[in-house]
């Protein structure tokens, strides 16, 4: 058989409950990465259906001929006697009665029938909890089981389960399970979470920074992304997930990887780190140094929010900033960007004291560039949000006649964000001497201005750029 | 502007019409066509209830689907069902694509696919027959089939495939031609 009559005996089996978890989860994969496996599911779905209600002589769903305008016909001609027609039409026979009657009273009853419906779909039991948060900023929803979602969340909320996003790059979200194991997902991630007596997480994409109390055995964490399985014992590290690749950053103890393309398995010790793709060799390398400088590479790969531009003849590569409208100020319309901190060779970005960054961008109308940078400690641990414009009031940018402009921010002009001021007594009060993780910019005039950032360059102090 | 009867006349015929696109759904979440019709039924009499609240000028098959979705998650607690992580992100995954890709059925399309599909299977050969109803009728699986009509399983799951793609191509043939 070919590759696409087993795609179709997947779903063939999905659809009469015959497929196994591992099954169940290729599934899922396929149908998170692949648009054409998406649409395909959707029709094989209801190809299936549409057999299914033939051979077994099903209603087409044609409107009881009571309900049509045209009332010419009788029951009598209906197809099938199947339930659901039967429970159909007496539900709207009833319906109808309790209109043309009037019956005030039994419209109060239908009414409190559907209050209790409506009652009943939202005042949905909630599960023991698994994890509380611990630390949080930015926009998050999180949605729990049986569909519930929820924008506001606060410190200390308990949660039985279910899955975090982040939706924007100044986003950080820190939850602690029962057992003090603590995870931690930066910028746009999302993360779903379970605890029934093994933790299983997975993080569809962004970063995860976690340290792990040791596990039950045989019950290590779990923690999948598109490309691999992560095993975890008892450690700390940091993980990154694409839809290609999975990028793991082990600082204590070991954590084992499977790469899912091809079972390939691997552990990875202390202060090493690796990266999993579809062809590389699965081999753990040493952290590497650290690295002092640093310059976006817009022209190579995307940013990390926003609209990516890639370059061409005519124009350089930039990251376009799109409406960004906060959580907590509904009123307000940011145009916001976000770009990842990766050096060409992996290495950490430590940013010293008095460094700068200069953003280059465009902008087609002038307005004040805000500028944010997101930092970690070595350990992966998350250090605070930082913004370069709030010692130094941000003037107005000056554009060229092109429209570009350059501004520089002076590390020592950089102070907590607002945002994570609450948990002033525990972060750096500065940045000096962090990982940089991920910087974001944006314009607050209200209307579109334009933002377009071409690159974005961490540049030390003079002379003290190491080699 | 409509009568309240106009109204729910409306949105119920709508809603009706695309009752087997809702199956589809409700059996891709429910992995079971009993339950799929258990909860489409459900769903339907959530409409008759509440068609005052769809909003015109929206999608009536994204706002079924809604209400499917939640006669779903209220099968499995009446039925005290837990679902896995596994199943819970399945289910996300296939109510993405959905949401994607899922439109409303055209008025005449259904009524022509089912005449199309009733002629097809007409000319199916009696043992594929056998295969097909037994699992489409009877929810069989492939063992099950096997032992019925005297079939080892890899035979069964051929011959459902090539009876399925003949079926489909036969449906296509005549679609296109009636177009």
């Amino acid at each position: 058989m070919s590759t696409n009559d087993d795609w179709q005996e997947l779903v063939d089996r999905h659809l009469r409950d015959e497929l196994t978890e591992p099954e169940m989860e290729r599934l899922a994969e396929w149908l998170d990465s692949n648009p054409a496996a998406r649409q395909s599911f959707v029709e094989e779905s209801l190809w299936d259906t549409r057999m299914a209600e033939v051979l077994r002589g099903e209603s087409d769903g044609r409107l009881p001929e009571v309900l049509a305008a045209d009332n010419s016909s009788s029951f009598g001609q209906q197809k099938s006697a199947n339930t659901f027609l039967r429970l159909l039409l007496a539900a709207s026979v009833a319906v109808i009665v309790v209109l043309s009657v009037g019956l005030y009273q039994q419209q109060a009853q239908a009414e409190r029938r559907l209050a209790e419906v409506q009652s009943n779909i939202l005042d949905v039991e909630f599960e023991p909890s698994i994890a509380k948060i611990i630390g949080l900023s930015g926009s998050l929803i999180w949605t729990g089981d049986r569909g519930r979602i929820q924008r506001k969340l606060e410190i200390g909320t308990e949660l039985p389960g279910g899955t975090i996003e982040g939706v924007a790059p100044d986003s950080w979200f820190e939850l602690q399970f029962n057992d003090g194991s603590t995870v931690m997902i930066s910028g746009n991630s999302m993360l779903t979470f379970a605890d029934a007596g093994q933790k299983v997480l997975r993080l569809k994409e962004g970063s995860l920074s976690a340290s792990v109390e040791s596990q039950p055995a045989g019950k290590p964490m779990l923690i999948h992304t598109h490309t691999a399985l992560l095993h975890v014992l008892g450690t700390r590290f940091d993980v990154e997930a694409s839809l290609t690749s999975t990028a793991l950053n082990v600082s204590e103890g070991k954590v084992r990887l499977k790469r899912l393309s091809d079972s390939g398995e691997v552990d990875v010790p202390a202060q090493h780190r690796l990266i999993a793709e579809a062809d590389n060799e699965l081999l753990p390398v040493s952290v590497p140094d650290v690295v002092y400088t640093w310059k976006s590479q817009l022209h190579l790969r995307p940013g990390e929010y926003g609209k990516w531009l890639p370059g061409n003849k005519q124009r350089v590569a930039s990251q376009k900033a799109i409406p960004f409208v906060p959580q907590d100020k509904p009123d307000v319309r940011l145009y916001l960007l976000g770009i990842a901190a990766r050096s060409s060779q992996n290495s950490p970005v430590v940013v010293r004291s008095n460094s700068q960054f200069v953003v280059r961008g465009r902008l087609t109308r002038p307005a004040p560039v805000y500028f944010g940078i997101g930092m970690s400690q070595v350990n992966g641990e998350f250090a605070g949000k930082f913004r370069g414009d709030k010692a130094n009031q941000q003037p107005v940018s000056v554009l060229d006649a092109e429209g570009r402009f350059e501004v520089v921010y002076r590390l020592s002009d950089f102070s907590l964000d607002p945002c994570v001021r609450d948990r002033k007594g525990e972060l750096p009060a500065r940045p000096d001497g962090l990982i940089l993780n991920r910087v974001w910019a944006f314009t607050s005039t209200g209307r579109p201005s334009g933002l377009e950032v071409t690159e974005v360059e961490l540049i030390p102090p003079d002379g003290d750029a190491p080699q | 502007m409509d009568s309240p009867d106009q109204k729910r006349d409306r949105v119920l015929k709508a809603a009706l019409a695309c009752r087997v696109e809702l199956m589809a759904y409700a059996r891709s979440l429910t992995s079971n066509y009993a339950s799929a019709d258990d909860v489409v039924q459900e769903a339907m009499l959530v409409v008759t209830r509440k068609y005052e609240q769809f909003e015109e000028d929206t999608s009536m098959i994204a706002w079924c689907r809604s209400i499917v979705r939640i006669e779903v998650l209220r099968l499995r607690q009446r039925e005290q069902r837990d679902s896995s992580l596994i199943r819970r992100l399945l289910d996300d995954s296939i109510g993405a694509a959905f949401d994607e890709y899922q439109t409303a059925p055209q008025s005449d399309d259904s009524e022509s696919w089912r005449e199309a599909l009733e002629r097809c299977l007409q000319r199916v050969p009696e043992q594929g027959r056998l295969v097909l109803d037994a699992r489409f009728m009877d929810d069989l699986g492939y063992p099950q089939i096997g032992e019925r009509v005297g079939m080892s399983l890899e035979a069964v799951r051929k011959s459902l495939f090539r009876v399925k793609k003949q079926v489909r191509a036969c449906v296509e043939s005549s679609m296109r031609g009636a177009e």
